[in-house]
């Protein structure tokens, strides 16, 4: 049976991908690149998060709330 | 081997299945081994996620329905483990009904990254608080060539987890990075 791939996420970011039955298919061309993405994660500093926005593929610094 | 070591043997083996630490009759072995629960797994569903930042591992989804299976998660390629992240897990969920103690065998590989200074595999959540995390009755048989090819694990029915029929979630934060999942439907 072919991999299926896929990407996981909310609110128009990508959190992940993966392969299995995960969440929304994509094709292996698109997995691969997500991936290469993923594993290039930028280096964010401290008190924040980059996050992947799904439109554009690009990395998005965002503050993170502070722990309670 | 003597007559009598070779009965110390089969009553260690028999103790090794029941968690006890009694001597047994010669009598008393046929009922002790008839009690003994044990059954098989066949894996059913595997593939990978990786986790762009710390987070909870996605939904995934199985499709067996309502059934007894099991679950294992573990780092392939590099997972920097961060403190309050998880980085292995291999628990029995979705138990229908919920047993306990019961006995399973899953023939599994699973190999140590290289990022762990130790095999640090199971982190079993159970229903009962008073319960340790790990589980009591879960062999360890890592080798030194930090691999496990078989694995004896009792059953246990846990939280941390939002299940469906088909799908199963877990609630807890892995660090960042790739993991292999497999499935288990067991028998």
């Amino acid at each position: 049976m072919a991999e299926k791939y896929y990407i996981f996420g909310e609110d128009g970011y990508i959190d992940g991908c993966g392969t299995g039955i995960l969440g929304k298919e994509i094709i292996e061309s698109e997995y691969n690149r997500i991936f290469d993405i993923i594993k290039n994660i930028p280096q964010a500093p401290q008190g924040y998060q980059y996050r992947l926005r799904e439109s554009n593929l690009e990395w998005e610094l965002i503050e993170l709330p502070e722990e309670e | 081997m003597g007559l009598t070591n070779k009965l110390s043997a089969i009553g260690d083996a028999i103790r090794s299945k029941t968690g006890s630490s009694e001597l047994l009759t010669l009598d008393q072995m046929p009922q002790a081994i008839e009690g003994i629960t044990t059954g098989g797994g066949s894996k059913k569903a595997e593939g990978t996620f990786t986790l762009a930042n710390d987070a909870k591992p996605p939904v995934i989804t199985h499709n067996l329905g309502t059934t007894k299976i099991a679950v294992i998660i573990y780092p392939i390629g590099t997972v920097t483990p961060h403190a309050g992240y998880r980085t292995y897990t291999l628990n029995f969920i979705n138990l229908y009904p919920f047993i306990q103690g019961q006995v399973w065998t899953l023939d599994f590989t699973v190999y140590n990254s290289g990022k762990f200074p130790e095999p640090v595999l199971v982190d079993i959540d159970t229903e009962k608080a008073s319960y340790p995390r790990i589980a009591t009755g879960q062999s360890s048989p890592w080798t030194t060539q930090n691999k496990i090819t078989q694995g004896t694990f009792y059953g246990e029915i846990l939280s941390g987890y939002t299940i469906t029929d088909n799908t199963f979630y877990y609630n807890n934060q892995f660090s960042s990075g790739t993991y292999k999942y497999v499935v288990w439907e067991l028998t």
